[in-house]
């Protein structure tokens, strides 16, 4: 298993335990790119907690922002996503060996005893 | 990507009664065989050990939380990586005893502030006492 993999997924978990950046992250896959106010305009939030929301985003590596002329645009970096998806399959497959194991034990106690 | 799935959840249910599946956590000879290759652990709140697989790998482990016969929360972690929160829970059961499983990276415990989707009876949340710190 990788340390990197793991170490971004739990950072991608942390970004995404918040209901509100979940919809941030939402309207960023929705589009190439969009800035700050518009994401404000559309979601129930005012302009300051997108930003933070967008800062908490970057920080997880989930988006980048990029200068265009006066504007700030941000937009959705997916890669992240698809390691903290590969830590929730690998640690997933090995609690499947591990009570896998436990089940044969018990069943192979269970035989001894008879 | 379903963003509310956060955690790995596993369920089982072993067909023995929830005294002997608890001999499968109670201690470091019950736990090694299934849950690593090989565990140095006492189990009770805050102890520090290994846990070792065949392929080479090796965790630290805190245990976290201990219920006798019912619960033991512990968090471990590889050399450079973050710690993850593991929970097992044993509730009776029509075939035997449940045994349920939950994994999260110990940081979105922190960003949820410890309300994980518990299958039993409302306990107080995990303490991470000394996670990774």
């Amino acid at each position: 298993m990788s340390a990197i993999a793991d170490d971004q997924a739990g950072a991608v978990f942390a970004a995404l335990a918040d209901p509100t950046r979940r919809r941030v992250l939402q309207a960023l896959a929705e589009r190439p790119s969009v800035t700050a106010s518009a994401l404000a305009g559309e979601l129930p939030v005012s302009r300051q907690a997108v930003a933070k929301h967008l800062a908490a985003l970057r920080d997880a590596g989930l988006a980048e922002r990029q200068r265009a002329g006066r504007e700030t645009r941000y937009h959705l970096r997916p890669a992240p996503l698809t390691d903290a998806v590969a830590w929730m399959a690998t640690t997933g497959a090995q609690w499947d060996d591990r009570l896998a194991r436990l089940e044969r034990r018990l069943s192979a106690d269970a035989s001894a005893r008879r | 990507v379903e963003l509310h799935e956060q955690m790995v959840r596993r369920e089982v249910v072993l067909s023995v009664d929830r005294d002997t599946a608890w001999k499968n956590l109670a201690d470091a000879e019950g736990l090694a065989g299934w849950l690593a290759d090989d565990i140095e652990l006492d189990v009770r709140e805050g102890a520090e050990g290994t846990a070792r697989w065949s392929d080479g790998t090796e965790r630290h482990v805190v245990v976290d939380e201990v219920e006798i016969g019912r619960r033991l929360a512990l968090c471990w972690w590889a050399d450079g990586e973050h710690a993850t929160l593991v929970e097992l829970t044993l509730d009776e059961h029509e075939a035997g005893t449940r045994l349920v499983v939950l994994e999260l990276p110990v940081r979105v415990v922190e960003a949820v502030g410890a309300t994980l989707a518990r299958t039993g009876p409302p306990a107080r949340g995990p303490q991470l006492a000394g996670a990774g710190a």
